[in-house]
């Protein structure tokens, strides 16, 4: 009896906490679900703190301006999924993302960019002497909030930030547009992408035939035959400069959604089939290939036996925008587990930025992966 | 075992007392989460915590499922093992169940 009793005991501490762990995630994805509400009024409620670059810590000035920029765009574009989600949210979300707004266009929020490239992206949108590909994530920023609120004042430099993307996307002859001086990341270029895409979305006009050829050179060049994407690669000749891995790839699959869903589609299932895994019923993602040794960094997180934490948290966001429910409840269930959601709706390891990014990734629309090209 | 049917539910919690003490303790501080502490190990003291809020967080959530099951089967068998039930039980002509109280007796 005692070692019946000791089996089962070791049965259910296999299976159901990976099952436990997904049984309120309806009230998180769901359109109606309660608790994205939460998470978005407990986000407010952070951003609304004095945020500063000095709050991210992460060991690298310049980082910490990177994450600050792109903890008030992923907010927006969070309210914004939300208030698709639930409309009788829309004029809560519309104050919300206001505020946030304000701040993402605050010139010390993108002011790591303009010290390496000695100008301010905002200021030389009309000229391409340098390649500010980081515009891409204030411009999502900005595409979320004029989703939210089609008659925002700011929709005319909407426009101008889009069309300077897209132009400069179309007329260079680098295989890459730079995020900074000397450094080119290809999924800084999908954020890029993800931007227009979003724009085309608010406005109701379709990509351009040139953008759209410029994305089928960008998978041509910088992704795996199994769907997996390099993390750097050389601008001008579009020469790998490290291996695949997990956190872009993930990252550009969740990006990809909002421009070019079958592309996502792909880089989604190369995520999850190459990298993805499964513990106790728990999903996480590999930041290298199984046998690829590597460490983790600044864009892994920690690996915990070879997954990464930003990939599995950017993972969530791809998961919803292909429209997988079940990778996206594995996922979900390690979210649950890690990050800790406390009472008032908010993940306690979150952060203002980790809070912001599973606000955005949980209310990812699911978007019509069909290609008749590709499928 | 069958002396302590209590045991397993009063480990779930303490278990889940020290798991919401250490999270509103983590709450308190507004982490800028354990990636970001240990990546930037400026703040070590919120780094242990969040380490142990985590921790504490997986032994409680994998532990419950396994001490549920612990405590109702203890439970019960303690109603069935109950001295009033065993001196009944002793009386009884069955060799049977005179095998069954002595095993639950030795348990």
């Amino acid at each position: 009896m005692r070692r019946l009793l000791l089996l089962l005991a070791g049965i259910a501490s296999l299976w159901l906490p990976g099952h436990a762990l997904r049984l309120d995630a309806p009230d998180w994805v769901s359109p109606t679900g309660a608790r994205a509400p939460a998470l978005a009024r407990a986000l407010d409620t952070q951003l609304r703190a004095e945020l500063g670059e000095a709050d991210f810590a992460t060991g690298s000035r310049h980082i910490d301006g990177e994450w600050w920029l792109a903890t008030y765009a992923f907010a927006i574009l969070g309210y914004a999924q939300l208030a698709e989600h639930q409309p009788a949210l829309r004029p809560e979300l519309q104050v919300t993302a206001r505020h946030a707004l304000d701040q993402l266009l605050r010139p010390e929020v993108r002011a790591f960019d303009t010290r390496q490239w000695g100008d301010d992206m905002l200021d030389c949108l009309d000229e391409d002497a340098h390649d500010h590909v980081v515009l891409g994530y204030l411009g999502l920023g900005l595409g979320a909030a004029r989703l939210l609120d089609p008659a925002l004042p700011e929709a005319d430099l909407h426009d101008r930030v889009v069309t300077a993307l897209e132009r400069r996307f179309t007329t260079t002859d680098a295989a890459l547009l730079l995020s900074f001086p000397g450094v080119a990341f290809p999924v800084d270029n999908a954020a890029g992408f993800a931007t227009i895409g979003l724009h085309a979305r608010a406005t109701g006009r379709p990509l351009s035939p040139e953008l759209e050829a410029r994305i089928a050179d960008w998978e041509a060049a910088f992704m795996s035959e199994d769907g997996l994407l390099v993390q750097t690669a050389h601008a001008r000749t579009g020469h790998a400069t490290s291996p695949v891995r997990g956190s872009g790839t993930a990252l550009a699959a969740w990006l990809m959604s909002y421009a070019d869903p079958p592309l996502a589609a792909r880089l989604a299932e190369g995520t999850r089939d190459t990298l993805g895994a499964t513990v106790l019923g728990l999903g996480a993602v590999r930041e290298y290939r199984p046998g690829t040794p590597g460490r983790g960094d600044i864009d892994s997180g920690p690996l915990i036996y070879g997954m990464s934490v930003s990939a599995t948290g950017f993972a969530l966001g791809a998961a919803r925008g292909i429209g997988d429910e079940a990778w996206a409840g594995r996922l979900w269930a390690t979210t649950r587990l890690f990050g800790a959601p406390g009472p008032d709706g908010r993940f306690l390891f979150g952060g203002p930025l980790g809070n912001a990014i599973l606000l955005a990734a949980l209310t990812t629309p699911a978007a019509d992966t069909t290609d008749s090209e590709h499928s | 075992m069958n002396r302590r049917p209590w045991a397993p539910a009063l480990t779930i919690v303490l278990l889940w007392s020290i798991h919401q003490g250490l999270a509103h303790a983590v709450a308190h501080y507004e982490p800028i989460s354990v990636f970001m502490a240990s990546a930037g190990m400026d703040r070590p003291g919120l780094a242990l915590l969040c380490f142990a809020l985590l921790a504490s967080r997986i032994v409680a959530i994998f532990s419950t499922a396994p001490l549920l099951l612990l405590t109702v089967v203890q439970g019960w068998r303690s109603l069935h093992s109950s001295p009033a039930r065993t001196n009944a039980d002793d009386t009884a002509p069955s060799g049977l169940l005179r095998l069954q109280t002595r095993r639950a007796g030795q348990g």
